[in-house]
């Protein structure tokens, strides 16, 4: 009796001891380890990029962790969890996949004599890139469905610039772009432009209840990029968390003392409401496990996606606006192609630089400089248009699944998943 | 009698003794930014002055004195903090230890307080030993930075001078700083490295004449002071005295050998034809690195050498060759950052007349990467020193760029530099065990 009494002790202690760890400790275990395995960061320069590579014994390391965390996470049942626990779970799992990818490959990297090619990834084999772009799009899709997407959105564009110049009087393209450097196209005066982001800003408080069914948006406040120079981008947002204005603020790049019009009203949009400063907004309080992760397919892509739905929110009203959009859009839609070319096809500068000149009119002055972006930071440039298709996709799927619900109530749920991989929101915004 | 003249001269030695001793230079420990028309207007305050703090360094002066992130710093000591660059030069005069009082703005509100600033983070290693003393000349106190590994014992030393640039020579934030990876390497293997800084430089500044206006004399006159006095310690091996000089420190280094008398010189990436002549070999270098096209290379190397007559032979400041030609200014503007006696005296050195009597050993590295110094000047050098003293110079070339990181090319160096090329430091190490 005493032998069985033990007996029933030890299988009640191991089966005590063998139950699941919970998901959220488990990022929490996550966390504490993740940090010290210097694991690279993103960086603007595929170069800095490699040679901030790890040795092969800390690339072991890091795969014996991440092994280890799959190894937790196995016997969660997907169909059982709470819709917290399911993001958690999946956003794991990303982690891992992602990571482990990276790893493989950055082993054969050392494999092969550790060397950091000039001129783009392609010489590091097509997996490399095609993990590049997942690294900055957080979206599942191949280098040649990016292409493909690029070319259709450089026709789709075109028709759209097209129609435009036919609707303000041109019927050449000559005289319609020398229309557009004309001086009545740039502001000069700051404080003008300040009015004018204080007009859009009014504009979209106005419509963004009906569009988005959000009421309130904290005020965000447009000032002079302090420090900005030429090479700085035209616009930055920043959350009230992350600086010392103790206010949301968005930065405008004043550095040359003409601001083009056209870009006024997109730029907005993208950078503060209902762009960037929405998102922040509206997103829930991200865990500590999310915070270790950044996403630019998520931001990116939200910021690009609502610059589609200018006129929604009482913006592009004049054909100058609408045409500012759509010549921004142009650029983000070549630089897929480009991006591909380079580092996927072993595009040449030349090549990359001529494909620029034939596609895009009225802006070879920046070809160079976007040319060597694009070069030197491989995928970053697709997170914009490639993110925002992921939503439009999201959109779609959630139209089909719930004809007839107002689209507010996906726009509010797809905030609200706040910093999450698209491919996690993707499988948790229908539910 | 004899008991108070004891006192008497005690007193005196120690007050001189304290007298020499340069203080840590302190440290406040805020990221600033300018305060602009749109800063006061978002921020809602009138003052037209101070900086804003952007975030403050954990362990700093700032944290312990309650200054904070959005805090606008509008004054220290009374002083009014105009913008970021006067608030770090006001900083950087301070001793460390020396209270102060500051007066902010904060939600709208003036705060006022008062702390005392800490000391400026030192190198610490765990296997070596640093320690932080002063060398003593007519322009003032200058820092002098000790490493080596524990232990007691006499060390050979090396002393490490560095480029043209008013930089310090210290990192107490990044321990992998390419030039303290290859000084504490060479600690590590028994050597007494001794860094001098320039004088104004670090905890120099506010205690000797700025870098900016000092001659190129009087900071030789630093190095010369600072071997003289290794010379004398007891845990230094007085007869194996090397220079180790980085760029400008290996035209330094021969000037202090006639002074001081050293077993040995390494240069690495230094000068060794006439100044122009080095300007214009170097511009070609430039070209190759950038991707310029030889067209460019030469209309640049060209423009270069035209602006720099102006500069060394006509005495033009950069603002005057500037009105004469275009770009001269933006050339120039670089030399600028040191006085007019400087690099006159750096343009009239006779590079063979300063190698031909130093009779010690030298060691020539040069960088495969290195567009900033010529292979060839490394080469006449060597050639210069074996023809007056057969077999005492040795040229290396290294896979390294000016800086030391790893490159095999100059445009490899200009975009993709690697990390510290360790590669130096054993080639040292060899010559130096081969003498």
């Amino acid at each position: 009796m005493k032998r069985h009494f033990y007996v029933l002790i030890s299988l009640f202690i191991s089966n005590c001891c063998t139950a699941q760890q919970n998901l959220q400790s488990i990022a929490e275990d996550f966390i504490k380890d993740y940090t010290r395995l210097n694991i690279p960061e993103l960086q603007y320069d595929y170069r800095q990029y490699l040679s901030k590579i790890p040795a092969a014994d800390m690339l072991d390391e890091q795969e014996v962790f991440f092994d280890s965390i799959q190894k937790k996470i196995s016997g969660h049942k997907h169909t059982f969890m709470s819709d917290d626990d399911r993001i958690i779970y999946d956003h794991l799992g990303y982690e891992i996949t992602n990571n482990k990818q990276r790893i493989r490959l950055q082993k054969e990297w050392l494999n092969k004599g550790r060397k950091t090619p000039e001129g783009g990834l392609y010489q590091l084999g097509k997996n490399y890139y095609t993990w590049t772009i997942k690294q900055y799009t957080s979206v599942d899709i191949t280098p040649e469905e990016v292409y493909a997407l690029g070319e259709l959105e450089v026709r789709k564009v075109k028709k759209e610039i097209a129609a435009i110049q036919k609707q303000m009087g041109y019927t050449d393209s000559a005289s319609f772009y020398q229309h557009l450097n004309s001086s009545e196209y740039y502001i000069t005066d700051k404080q003008a432009l300040l009015k004018e982001f204080e007009r859009v800003d009014s504009m979209v408080r106005i419509h963004l209840p009906q569009f988005i069914g959000i009421k309130y948006i904290p005020a965000i406040h447009a000032m002079e990029w302090p420090g900005a120079t030429a090479q700085t981008p035209p616009g930055m947002y920043l959350n009230r968390s992350n600086n010392a204005y103790g206010k949301d603020v968005f930065q405008f790049n004043f550095f040359t003392k003409r601001y083009n019009k056209r870009a006024i009203e997109w730029l907005y949009m993208h950078e503060a409401i209902p762009g960037h400063h929405l998102q922040f907004s509206t997103a829930k309080q991200s865990t500590p496990f999310e915070d270790l992760f950044y996403y630019p397919g998520n931001f990116e892509g939200w910021g690009c996606y609502v610059e589609y739905f200018g006129k929604y929110v009482g913006l592009f009203q004049e054909p100058y606006s609408y045409l500012g959009k759509w010549e921004w859009d142009l650029v983000r839609s070549a630089r897929l192609v480009i991006d591909v070319g380079i580092h996927y096809y072993g595009w040449s500068r030349e090549k990359a630089l001529t494909y620029w000149k034939q596609t895009i009119p009225n802006q070879n002055d920046i070809a160079e400089r976007e040319v060597t972006r694009v070069t030197n930071w491989p995928g970053q440039a697709l997170s914009y248009k490639v993110g925002a298709a992921q939503i439009f996709k999201m959109q779609d799927a959630w139209e089909k699944k719930y004809p007839g619900r107002p689209l507010q109530e996906f726009y509010q749920r797809f905030l609200i998943m706040g910093r999450l991989p698209l491919s996690v929101i993707q499988k948790n915004i229908i539910v | 009698m004899k008991n108070i003249i004891a006192i008497f001269f005690c007193l005196s030695y120690l007050s001189c003794v304290q007298a020499q001793e340069l203080p840590r230079r302190s440290f406040l420990g805020i990221q600033m930014e300018n305060i602009t028309a749109d800063t006061r207007r978002m921020m809602e305050v009138k003052e037209d002055y101070g900086v804003l703090v952007q975030g403050t360094v954990p362990g700093s002066t700032a944290e312990a004195a309650g200054i904070k992130r959005g805090d606008i710093l509008l004054s220290l000591n009374g002083t009014k903090i105009n913008d970021v660059v006067q608030a770090v030069g006001y900083v950087a005069g301070q001793n460390s230890g020396s209270s102060f009082t500051y007066e902010l703005l904060r939600d709208k509100k003036k705060v006022t307080g008062s702390s005392s600033f800490k000391e400026y983070p030192r190198e610490k290693y765990p296997d070596l030993d640093v320690s932080y003393e002063t060398v003593k000349t007519a322009t003032g106190l200058q820092r002098l930075i000790i490493t080596k590994s524990k232990g007691a014992g006499k060390k050979p030393v090396l002393v490490f001078l560095g480029g043209i640039g008013c930089y310090s020579l210290e990192s107490p934030m990044d321990s992998n700083r390419n030039e303290v990876r290859l000084i504490n390497a060479l600690a590590r293997n028994g050597f007494m490295i001794a860094r001098v800084e320039k004088p104004g430089i670090g905890d120099g500044a506010g205690h000797s004449k700025k870098c900016e206006v000092v001659s190129f004399t009087e900071e030789k006159d630093v190095y010369v002071q600072a071997v003289k006095d290794l010379k004398k310690r007891a845990d230094v091996q007085a007869d194996n005295i090397y220079v180790l000089g980085h760029s400008m420190g290996g035209v330094m280094a021969p000037m202090v050998a006639t002074e001081t008398s050293l077993k040995g010189i390494i240069a690495y990436g230094t000068i060794g034809t006439q100044f122009m002549e080095y300007l214009a070999k170097t511009r070609k270098t430039i070209g190759e690195a950038n991707g310029w096209s030889e067209a460019e290379t030469e209309a640049y190397t060209k423009e270069v050498c035209e602006c720099s007559k102006y500069f060394f032979v006509d005495k033009m400041t950069a603002e005057q060759a500037g009105q004469k030609k275009s770009g001269c200014k933006e050339h120039l503007d670089g030399l600028e950052a040191r006085s007019r006696k400087y690099n006159d005296e750096l343009y009239a050195v006779d590079y063979t007349a300063l190698w031909k009597p130093f009779t010690g050993k030298a060691l020539m590295i040069w960088g495969k990467g290195d567009f900033i110094s010529s292979q060839d000047d490394h080469q006449i050098l060597t050639n210069t020193i074996n023809k007056y003293h057969p077999g005492n110079a040795t040229m290396v070339v290294v896979s390294a760029d000016h800086g030391m990181s790893t490159a095999n090319s100059f445009r490899e160096a200009a975009t993709n530099p690697g990390q510290y090329n360790p590669e130096i430091y054993k080639k040292i190490l060899d010559w130096l065990k081969s003498i």
